[in-house]
């Protein structure tokens, strides 16, 4: 089997050389190679280099194992990729998670999309208060004081 | 400061929250409250959600949720749910309409109840007099989900079956050739889609098993389709369950080896051939005798989840080649207990005055 490997270019300019199947992991990059056949390079302006590393060596750790799906991977080995999933994610700083979730969504790469979007609902949201979700997400109170009392006052049950 | 996510990605978040969270985190902001309510946004929530087992003893409820399902040392984790009906459990069954739970007496005097435990809303349903429930469902040709009930009512110069509008309290006779004695099989009656489906011996040869269907719609019963498998001895076990919401399962247990097959439908349930896929193999050791057993059952994840028995029961994590059991520890002693499937969801209670 011939390797074909594929340039990506962040978006403050550093290369990445990867082997195709990695990259094909992303459902996006096939039409970027499409529309852009004459040029080798596949320029990613919504990604910078810290995290393009980062979507990289995800893709790279997890194209193995897509490779032998075809007689069912065993459960061992599944259940190592979980093991390295949650390390690769308990790695991160908050900055980098949201950005690798703008990456994932834009890139299209959909096991990385939903693993972040779980680590961010499980860690960051799950257990939080009301206001330390309001100040990890950045979102305004559209509440006035009366409005928030009463709302919280409806769904008390939620709160034990 | 921390950068703002796009509104559809914060979506996508919250529709992996539990309904509580959810409930809770409604006062976050306007739109988090709104987006409770929202009907696309309750879908992708349900679709990402898990189903767990709802088990109710004598005195509580319970839901159960089974951590790490996949991994070597998988744990179930019991948590009390304070919306729990109780009754006697003698005659109880409970069991499901699409998301919300059903939750009624065989005989009816004492409670019948629309229940979504996840965010503690509970509908009671207008005592309906003589009447031996079959199951619920709904005239999925209309856009509005009407509850239904469809059973069988025993009044004196008036008996035979019929359907029960939840909304305006109506009973209705309808000519079906079911006897009274069907309600033996009621407590295995599945909700699909509004309709009912079980699983009786073919009128016509008397020797194979066929599902058949009851339509709110059209007020009929049908033959819905064959089965990809047979009894091979009277004992031998036949369950019908909901797969993926739209979809059934079929379990099968040899009385005499234990072992289990299980069968899903290739594509949602709607007009077209039903074609059967098996997902899996099982192993055949340590399984629990479903004969006679009550058994609430979902595949989930190339994995088989079971509840079994009517005191005492386990639970079951069954793949591949392993088999899991745990004891489910309520207290001391001997219990007695009814369970089914119900998967986390937003969906609310219907406020129809009952």
């Amino acid at each position: 089997m011939s390797k074909k490997n594929i340039v990506l270019k962040s978006s403050n300019g550093i290369i990445f050389e990867v082997e195709e199947a990695v990259a094909l992991q992303s459902e996006t990059i096939p039409y970027m190679i499409e529309d852009d056949c004459a040029n080798d390079t596949i320029p990613l302006a919504n990604v910078t280099g810290d995290i393009l590393a980062l979507v990289i060596e995800y893709c790279k750790k997890h194209v193995v194992v897509a490779d032998g799906d075809g007689g069912g991977s065993s459960s061992s080995s599944q259940e190592d990729l979980k093991n390295w999933d949650a390390q690769f994610m308990n790695d991160l700083d908050q900055s980098k998670i949201f950005n690798l979730l703008l990456a994932a969504d834009f890139l299209n790469i959909k096991t990385l999309f939903d693993l972040t979007c779980q680590f961010v609902a499980d860690t960051m949201i799950k257990g939080k208060s009301v206001e330390e979700v309001r100040r990890t997400l950045n979102i305004e109170k559209d509440y006035t004081s009366e409005e928030e009392a009463k709302a919280r006052q409806e769904n008390e049950w939620a709160f034990k | 400061m921390a950068a703002q996510l796009p509104w559809e990605l914060e979506e996508e978040i919250l529709s992996r929250l539990p309904p509580k969270s959810l409930y809770r985190f409604r006062i976050v902001c306007k739109r988090w409250n709104r987006v409770c309510e929202d009907k696309t946004f309750q879908n992708n929530h349900l679709s990402r959600s898990r189903p767990q087992f709802i088990f109710l003893t004598r005195s509580k409820g319970y839901s159960i949720d089974i951590i790490n399902p996949n991994s070597i040392d998988p744990k179930i984790e019991l948590l009390e749910l304070h919306s729990s009906p109780i009754t006697p459990l003698d005659y109880t069954t409970i069991t499901t309409c699409d998301e919300l739970l059903f939750y009624y007496d065989r005989y009816g005097p004492w409670k019948t109840l629309l229940w979504n435990p996840w965010l503690r809303q509970v509908k009671r349903i207008f005592k309906i007099e003589e009447f031996i429930i079959f199951g619920l469902g709904y005239d999925n040709s209309r856009p509005e989900k009407v509850y239904k009930i469809w059973g069988y009512s025993f009044r004196r110069h008036n008996e035979g079956t019929a359907i029960y509008d939840c909304a305006s309290r109506a009973l209705k006779f309808i000519y079906t050739r079911v006897k009274k004695r069907s309600a033996k099989v009621e407590r295995k009656i599945v909700s699909l889609n509004g309709n009912l489906y079980w699983i009786p011996l073919n009128d016509e040869t008397r020797d194979e098993h066929i599902i058949r269907s009851f339509d709110f719609s059209t007020e009929s019963i049908k033959t819905f389709c064959l089965l990809p498998c047979q009894k091979n001895h009277p004992y031998d076990e036949l369950l019908l369950a909901v797969f993926k919401r739209d979809g059934f399962s079929l379990l099968k247990q040899c009385y005499s080896t234990k072992k289990i097959e299980v069968w899903v439908t290739k594509n949602k349930i709607d007009k077209e051939e039903v074609a059967w896929i098996k997902p899996m193999t099982l192993p055949t050791s340590n399984l629990p005798t479903l004969y006679k057993n009550l058994c609430s059952y979902f595949i989930y994840d190339k994995t088989l989840f079971m509840c079994c028995g009517y005191s005492n029961a386990s639970i079951y994590i069954v793949r591949e080649d392993t088999c899991k059991k745990f004891q489910i520890q309520h207290g001391i002693g001997i219990f007695e207990c009814r369970h089914c499937v119900s998967t986390p969801s937003l969906i609310s209670v219907p406020l129809f005055s009952g």
